[in-house]
């Protein structure tokens, strides 16, 4: 208390479960997450999220999911700390099925996206928590510090040799910043209901 | 929903994800809650004719709970049931009880 307000980790009395259940991808320029008032050291969840601006549905905003095989998604939070500076290494890997010309069209329109701006992402655990990274638009303000995502490296498109390989893509979104991802509390209905219209 | 949280017009089809739903905002039932957020969001404050302000949201939360609570101090008390020991609550009709005679 005399130089910093320290305090203890509260373990939840109830099974945990690993895991990525679902991710979504979105522009962050199109959505406006609520934060809400801090009522204890650190920062507040995200409790809404709503459509940013001019960003429609029919326009091409929204959450779009991506059907990543089972049991292969997969977020690491790595810091690393130099001095009086630090970051977290962001890192979502997911497997996605099936060489074809819509997993090339996905991958190369990621690629684009992520050159010329950035992406965002929300995760849902096996928990049923859902985190969101890259985020761009907070309480209608646009965030400070940008949390920009990248297509990292680490990634590898392949046929597999035997029949029952793995045959598809391992896809790396990876973006530094300064702290862990926020929680979304909103609940999954929240973002399902402002679903894109896949184009893929 | 009460006249406090009243939505524009134009935005009664708006969705705004919260409190687990994705319900247009003409057809929620806590719109109470988005004020509360709209302290935090000036989005979501001009989503409201009238954006309530932290004193009126307090107050209405109070007059709820004021509401509920004697709404259910008025239910009937429930009936007590025939357990062991407690065999002088129990009744008898008047067909048993000729019965016994």
């Amino acid at each position: 208390m005399l130089s910093i307000q320290v305090s203890g980790y509260t373990k939840q009395c109830d099974p945990i479960t690993g895991g990525v259940s679902r991710v979504f991808v979105f522009d962050p320029a199109d959505m406006d997450w609520t934060q809400g008032a801090i009522t204890a050291p650190g920062l507040a969840a995200y409790t809404a999220v709503g459509l940013h601006g001019g960003a429609t549905i029919l326009g091409g905003s929204g959450f779009f999911e991506i059907g990543f095989d089972y049991l292969e998604g997969d977020y690491k939070g790595t810091p690393s700390v130099k001095g009086s500076s630090q970051k977290y290494t962001h890192q979502l890997t997911l497997h996605l099925p099936e060489m074809s010309q819509r997993l090339t069209n996905f991958i190369f329109a990621m690629q684009s996206a992520l050159t010329c701006t950035s992406l965002g992402f929300v995760i849902v655990l096996n928990t049923g928590k859902i985190f969101i990274m890259g985020e761009k638009i907070v309480n209608a303000a646009e965030l400070a510090a940008v949390f920009r995502v990248i297509m990292g490296d680490g990634g590898e498109i392949g046929s597999g040799k035997a029949m029952d390989d793995p045959q598809g893509a391992t896809v790396v979104f990876k973006g530094d910043y300064g702290r862990p991802l926020n929680e979304f509390t909103g609940g999954i209905a929240a973002i399902t209901a402002l679903a894109g219209t896949p184009i893929f | 929903m009460n006249k406090l949280f009243a939505i524009k017009e134009e935005f009664k089809s708006t969705i705004i994800g919260f409190n687990g739903s994705g319900l247009p905002l003409g057809e929620r039932n806590d719109l109470d809650k988005l004020a509360e957020m709209a302290l935090q969001n000036p989005a979501l404050a001009n989503l409201f004719v009238s954006a309530p302000n932290a004193d009126q949201i307090k107050a209405f939360k109070e007059q709820r709970l004021l509401d509920q609570t004697r709404d259910h101090a008025a239910q009937p008390a429930a009936e007590p049931t025939n357990t062991p020991g407690n065999e002088s609550h129990e009744t008898h009709s008047l067909d048993e009880e000729e019965e016994h005679t």
